[in-house]
């Protein structure tokens, strides 16, 4: 299967390559992808966590916010 | 008499005047055509005591070096011309192909992501946050709940990058924008400011959507004086 199409814009020559990528390429595509994915898995197991506690505590989020010292 | 040349007669000028590429021709007095050497990189022709000259611009120009069109998995912009202050990048009217993600503009050192940490504010402060890896500055975040529509071309950012050129200090960065809000389905504006942690000079911009093929979108890399 082929790889997906990365462009690339020579700002000196101003030659423009439509290519396939690399596997280099796509490696770090690919790596970009799956951190975004994790960082989202992440917040929303935060999400839950506080919700959790916050129903344990018996307060609202805005009421713990005010406990902390925030405005 | 050589052939190509003109004969040495009264009103005619010799080829032999411009010696070197890029020299053009004036006169320097009535009926006395002179030569004008080729000036350096990036001057520009100037007046000075009545006659042409190259002259560096004086500080406080903006020039646009490059405009691309974003399309592929992600496109790179290579080869930045290294001879200016600031770098300022304009991104606008950008849509994906498959779905809403992360939208990021990476500054490069050749093939090389630099490392950057940020910290981002959007129109709800609840939705503020920051982070700290070389995933590269984001015009959009998923990380805040803020993922740009995918098929609105209604955004716009302004990117800047101070002394991108050097390569003894880091650079500080910023971005200021906006889109079209998938969650909440309402324009919302984004700031992110940050630090490229790298004494290498930023040379190469990457940009790519973490949700997919990039279908429209424009850049335009301007460089500051």
């Amino acid at each position: 299967m082929s790889n997906p199409i990365i462009r690339i814009h020579n700002a000196l020559t101003n030659e423009i390559i439509d290519r396939e990528m690399t596997d280099i390429e796509l490696a770090e595509n690919n790596a970009m992808k799956e951190n975004v994915k994790k960082e989202k898995t992440e917040r929303e197991a935060n999400a839950v966590s506080k919700a959790a506690l916050l129903t344990r505590l018996g307060i609202t989020a805005e009421e713990a916010q005010l406990l902390l010292g925030g405005n | 008499m050589t052939v190509g040349r003109l004969p040495n007669v009264e009103g005619g000028i010799q080829p032999t005047l411009l010696t070197t590429t890029g020299d053009i021709m004036y006169a320097s007095s009535a009926n006395n055509p002179a030569r004008l050497g080729i000036g350096s990189s990036a001057q520009v022709l100037t007046v000075a005591a009545g006659i042409p000259s190259w002259a560096t611009p004086a500080s406080g120009s903006i020039t646009l070096l490059t405009t691309t069109s974003l399309s592929g998995s992600e496109t790179l912009i290579t080869s930045i011309d290294q001879t200016y202050e600031d770098l300022r990048i304009y991104v606008y009217g950008v849509t994906n192909a498959t779905a809403n993600g992360v939208f990021f503009a990476n500054p490069r050192n050749s093939t090389t992501n630099l490392d950057v940490s940020a910290t981002a504010f959007t129109g709800n402060p609840a939705n503020a946050g920051s982070y700290d890896n070389d995933a590269g500055p984001r015009l959009c975040s998923d990380v805040s709940q803020i993922t740009s529509d995918r098929t609105s071309a209604v955004n716009f950012w302004a990117l800047t990058i101070k002394n991108y050129a050097s390569t003894s200090q880091f650079k500080t960065y910023e971005v200021a924008g906006g889109f079209y809000n998938s969650a909440t389905a309402v324009q919302t504006g984004w700031n992110v400011i940050g630090h490229i942690y790298s004494t290498s000079a930023v040379n190469a911009m990457r940009f790519a959507n973490s949700g997919g093929n990039l279908s429209t979108g424009t850049v335009e890399i301007y460089g500051v004086k």
